[in-house]
């Protein structure tokens, strides 16, 4: 199943004051726009609602925040390996088997058996790396159009 | 056919997950696991749960 998808604008407002973040340089409220793809993650014991995660080439696996792990009810095992994390730290981490759907309004690949990472420490957004989305999906993402498609892939 | 969920502009609390039921934020918190929780109130195929993420922070 072939999947297109714009990407995502977000206009963030601070915390604090619930205003918009404004841009520095134009006065005017920060949009930025993201690659996220729909998801629903689920456990054994639960399947969590409809959510996103953001698709990383960068990202080696997918990796969880500890608050959805503990939502799911994952059983989390300590890795021996720690997650290299973008400003270079290495940080504990945790692993788990999960399920992945991709989609939204009905169309929906079939349920994939994943690995998650769930880190220690921190709060990061749902990251869908390479293994195994970029190895069973081709994913093109047409950043001047701001949109990515994602096809199955199927060795020639 | 399912009814659309997702969205395609969110504006929201930075950082935060948020709860989307028919297209409106009906929540938001830092904690994922508190909004999850809360998603269960509402009908699953008008429901989702996402994050805002940081206009001010790239990802590398």
């Amino acid at each position: 199943m072939d999947f297109r998808f714009n990407y995502k604008r977000t206009v963030a407002l601070n915390p604090g004051t619930r205003k918009p973040i404004l841009d520095a340089d134009t006065g005017k409220p920060l949009e930025v726009y993201h690659p996220v793809v729909p998801i629903t993650v689920s456990s054994p014991r639960k399947k969590g609602p409809a959510t996103e995660g953001l698709l990383d080439s960068g990202s080696d696996g997918i990796v969880i925040p500890r608050s959805i792990a503990d939502y799911l009810e994952l059983d989390l095992k300590p890795s021996g390996r720690p997650m290299r994390i973008a400003d270079g730290r290495n940080v504990k981490r945790f692993v788990s088997r999960a399920t992945l759907e991709i989609g939204r309004a009905g169309r929906y690949c079939d349920p994939i058996e994943v690995e998650v990472s769930v880190p220690a420490e921190g709060n990061p957004p749902i990251l869908i790396g390479r293994a195994p989305v970029f190895e069973l999906f081709i994913v093109t993402f047409v950043e001047a159009e701001k949109r990515f498609e994602m096809r199955p892939y199927r060795k020639s | 056919m399912s009814k659309s969920i997702t969205i395609d502009d969110i504006t929201g609390p930075e950082g935060h997950w948020i709860v989307v039921v028919k297209g409106k934020v009906v929540a938001s918190s830092e904690d994922a696991k508190k909004m999850f929780e809360l998603a269960e109130k509402y009908p699953r195929d008008e429901t989702i749960v996402t994050r805002v993420l940081f206009p001010q922070a790239s990802f590398f």
